[in-house]
């Protein structure tokens, strides 16, 4: 009898699916243009950091890597469908295990999976948030004050049809999680492109005898996808549109930076807007880990003390946050934000 | 670890070559007698053994979390097995509680399955105003386009419910929970009223049938904000509508109430009448009058249901392609005494009379007991609901040839010819209402008197009460020794 598996560690190896990748498939692009995929390498590292540091809050527990899978198997079968549409029009049929060859295709470009995990987490925040906090999904305090608001509906550009349009891409995205679902129309842009350049990558890697033929399909596809597409109609074009454009949006309405008021939606995206980064990154400062960032960052918007210190209780309420930290200044806050970007960029310097 | 930790010592023993435990620590042995196991015997706790086991074919020393049962608390040990001559010495370090099995699995979620179910997802603000509309299933295209084209407005307005006015003002509870027909489906819908937390609602939209669930390609998303394009790629143009369903001979349910469900419902249903009996004698206490006249309502339409679900369920009985009575060996006469005597109370109760065949008369026959005496309670509950007061009830039987036969005659009003052609139809009530019949019993009857090889027939003359017989084959070689009974 030979040693049971399972008493012996894996000893310091790294699980495959995380492992750095030195060429990304979908760095190329088949009709010869550069496909930006930037960070391949540091979309893997911010995945592995927090386990290679013993910080791992979940993030990527059982639930949220089968909610990325379960949206990368709906993606793929998007594709798999646009693709029998196009073969349609061509006379001709799909071959069988494209869904497959699609989710591996995704699964191996890092920015893909990263833009699929931040969406996982966001939904895990705000069903958390909706069970524990009471802080509903969809229905927050400033979008029902919103809605509230009398005025003539039939205009689009209102502010009453911007927030009954932002309140259903939000329903909608809740009952799209639940079924762990994610429409081509609500993808980030740059996700988007991703996955059109899928549509050729997957027809490259076809046997030479039926190439032709499936780029053909893949660039009708690609045309009638990207006919439908229309980014500022997402969700998430409706949630900047929600915060407010310009940079100092967020100065104006701090309630956008109070959690419990906002929801979990409006808040990332006030929040990578105040900090100027995207949103997938502005995730991360809701780690455990970074609390005190965190805080600075809400005091340094103008954020009150009180309030500040309700979003880190809603986010982590087992923590204790000093109380100096909470009364630190906006200016002092700011100035320590600034000595902190500084040193980080003399770092990568 | 901190200095302030206590170390505890582990816990140990040994096992020979066999796995029998046969030195131990205090904690181990009771752990390993709590298992079953005996002094010396093989090593009664699964996880351990299959250690040690493991560490004596191998060789090696081996190191593993295992979790054993102290009584019905999970303990879980770091336990380590190292080879010693033939057999094995354990320690177990760190013995900590370990949670029940399932005590990280979420409770059930009754609203989390509804959210799966539903078809059609609606969102209201806290004065259930819609905000937002989702809806999946084709036949809901027409109530998806109504509602978007509503927003703002209460929902039962929106989606054209009749008296759609009045409810909106109703508190949600009532509201919820309603079946409802909608513009466009062909199916009912259970709409589910359910509190955000945030203080609106999701009005869910249940289907009640199954049939031709969620057909692709019939609409391309009603949406109205982009959605659509997203949503028609997600319906492929290929997938065939479905043929209609051809009508099944039986309907799907045939079986189930009598089967499945009057069984499930009798035992309630019984609770129900003995507690508004208890009620309404007032054995739990003094009561007022008028409360005593509720619970005695209540018992009433309770023994009411009750009859119901009998009858359905015999009706679902006697409908089954299979069904065949027992026959047996029985006397008409004992049945007609014994039906007399079942319903005597309630003949005395309206002062009716009941007049029965002789003492010594006997009408052997063929028929199961039981059905023969539901068919005679009927009859005869139905005389004694329908005849006038203080009047005669007359139960006669004999043979006639190779039949034998019963008859139950009242005075009451009787039955036009008309009538007495209706009257054993499915669900026929003469016009009559409020009385608590379900219109079933004749029609069972007569269909249990077929299924026995007999009949039941009608002769009526308006004005002067109604006589109806059950004839059953008669029993002519027991007609010697009927006294054996």
């Amino acid at each position: 009898m030979t040693a049971d598996p399972r008493g012996v560690e894996p000893f310091g190896l790294v699980p495959n699916g995380n492992a750095p990748r030195g060429a990304d498939p979908c760095a190329v692009d088949a009709n010869g243009a550069a496909l930006s995929v930037p960070d391949a390498h540091g979309a893997s590292g911010a995945l592995l950091r927090p386990l290679a540091l013993g910080q791992a809050d979940g993030s990527l527990g059982d639930g949220v890597v089968a909610h990325v899978r379960g949206l990368l198997e709906d993606v793929a079968r998007q594709l798999v469908e646009a693709l029998a549409g196009a073969a349609h029009a061509g006379g001709t049929c799909m071959e069988g295990g494209a869904q497959a060859a699609f989710v591996a295709l995704l699964a191996s470009n890092g920015t893909f999976l990263g833009g699929l995990h931040a969406l996982a987490l966001e939904w895990r925040l705000t069903s958390r948030l909706e069970e524990r906090q009471g802080i509903d999904s969809v229905l927050t305090p400033l979008l029902l004050a919103a809605l509230a608001v009398e005025g003539e509906g039939s205009e689009d550009d209102t502010p009453l049809a911007l927030a009954r349009g932002l309140a259903g891409a939000q329903f909608r995205f809740c009952l799209d999680s639940r079924r762990m679902r994610l429409p081509l129309g609500e993808l980030p842009p740059d996700l988007f492109r991703i996955a059109l350049a899928a549509l050729h990558l997957h027809a490259s890697g076809l046997p030479a005898a039926d190439r032709d033929d499936a780029h053909s399909r893949a660039i009708i596809a690609e045309r009638s996808l990207r006919l439908r597409f229309d980014a500022e109609r997402g969700r998430l074009a409706l949630l900047r549109r929600f915060a407010g454009e310009g940079a100092g949006a967020a100065h104006q309405h701090p309630d956008q930076l109070d959690l419990t008021q906002a929801g979990a939606a409006l808040f990332l995206t006030a929040l990578a807007r105040t900090t100027g980064l995207a949103r997938a990154q502005a995730l991360s400062l809701l780690a455990p880990a970074r609390i005190g960032e965190l805080v600075l960052v809400l005091r340094a918007a103008g954020l009150p003390a009180a309030q500040a210190g309700g979003c880190v209780q809603a986010l982590h309420p087992d923590a204790l946050v000093p109380g100096a930290l909470l009364a630190i200044t906006p200016q002092d806050a700011a100035q320590m934000l600034g000595q902190q970007a500084a040193h980080v960029a003399g770092e990568q310097a | 670890m901190t200095p302030g930790d206590q170390v505890r010592a582990p816990i140990r023993g040994l096992c020979d070559g066999a796995d029998r435990l046969v030195t131990a620590d205090e904690a181990l042995a009771r752990l390993h007698g709590g298992a079953g196991g005996s002094v010396a015997g093989t090593l009664a706790l699964p996880a351990l053994l299959a250690l040690v086991r493991q560490a004596r074919l191998s060789g090696l020393a081996q190191t593993r979390e295992v979790t054993v049962l102290d009584g019905d608390q999970p303990i879980v040990f770091q336990a380590r097995a190292v080879p010693q001559g033939e057999g094995v010495a354990l320690a177990l370090h760190d013995g900590r509680r370990g949670g029940a099995p399932d005590h990280d699995l979420p409770p059930a979620d009754p609203a989390g399955l509804w959210h799966h179910l539903a078809q059609g997802h609606v969102l209201l603000d806290p004065g259930q105003r819609v905000i937002a509309v989702d809806c999946r299933a084709s036949d809901l295209a027409d109530v998806e386009a109504g509602l978007a084209s509503a927003l703002g407005h209460h929902w039962a307005l929106a989606l054209g419910l009749p008296e759609g006015a009045r409810l909106a003002g109703l508190h949600w509870r009532l509201l919820d929970d309603m079946v409802v027909d909608l513009a466009g489906s062909p199916r009912r819908w259970r709409l589910r009223l359910l509190p955000r937390v945030g203080g609106g609602f999701d009005l869910l939209l249940l289907p009640e049938a199954i049939l031709g669930l969620t057909r692709f390609g019939a609409h391309g998303g009603v949406h109205g904000d982009g959605q659509a394009g997203a949503e028609a790629a997600e319906r492929p143009a290929s997938v065939p509508e479905p043929e209609p369903e051809p009508t099944p001979d039986l309907p799907p349910w045939a079986g189930f109430l009598g089967r499945d469900l009057a069984p499930a419902l009798r035992q309630p249903i019984s609770r129900i009448i003995a507690n508004a009996e208890t009620i309404r004698s007032r054995l739990a206490g003094p009561l007022a009058e008028a409360y005593g006249a509720y619970a005695a309502d209540i018992a009433e339409a309770g023994r009411h249901l009750l009859g119901l679900v009998d009858d359905l369920a015999d009706l679902d009985a006697v409908e089954a392609p299979g069904f065949a009575p027992a026959p047996d060996h029985i006397d008409l006469a004992d049945c007609a005494r014994r039906a007399a005597g079942i319903l005597s109370m309630r003949a005395r109760e309206r002062g009716i009379e009941l007049i029965l065949p002789e003492a010594d008369c006997q009408v052997p026959a063929i028929g199961e007991f039981r059905r023969v005496l539901q068919v005679l309670l009927n009859l005869l509950s139905n005389a004694i609901r329908y005849t006038p007061e203080k009047t005669i009830v007359r139960l006669d039987c004999g043979l006639d040839g190779g039949a034998a036969w019963i008859a139950v005659e009242d005075s009451g009003q009787g039955l036009t010819g008309p009538e007495a052609a209706r009257v054993f139809e499915k669900f026929e009530r003469l016009g009559r209402k409020g009385d608590g019949g379900s219109g079933l019993g004749l029609y069972i009857s007569r269909r249990l008197a077929r299924a026995m090889a007999g009949d039941l027939t009608v002769t009526s003359t308006p004005g002067e009460g109604a006589r109806f017989c059950l004839r059953l084959p008669a029993d002519i070689p027991a007609a010697g020794i009927v006294n054996a009974r």
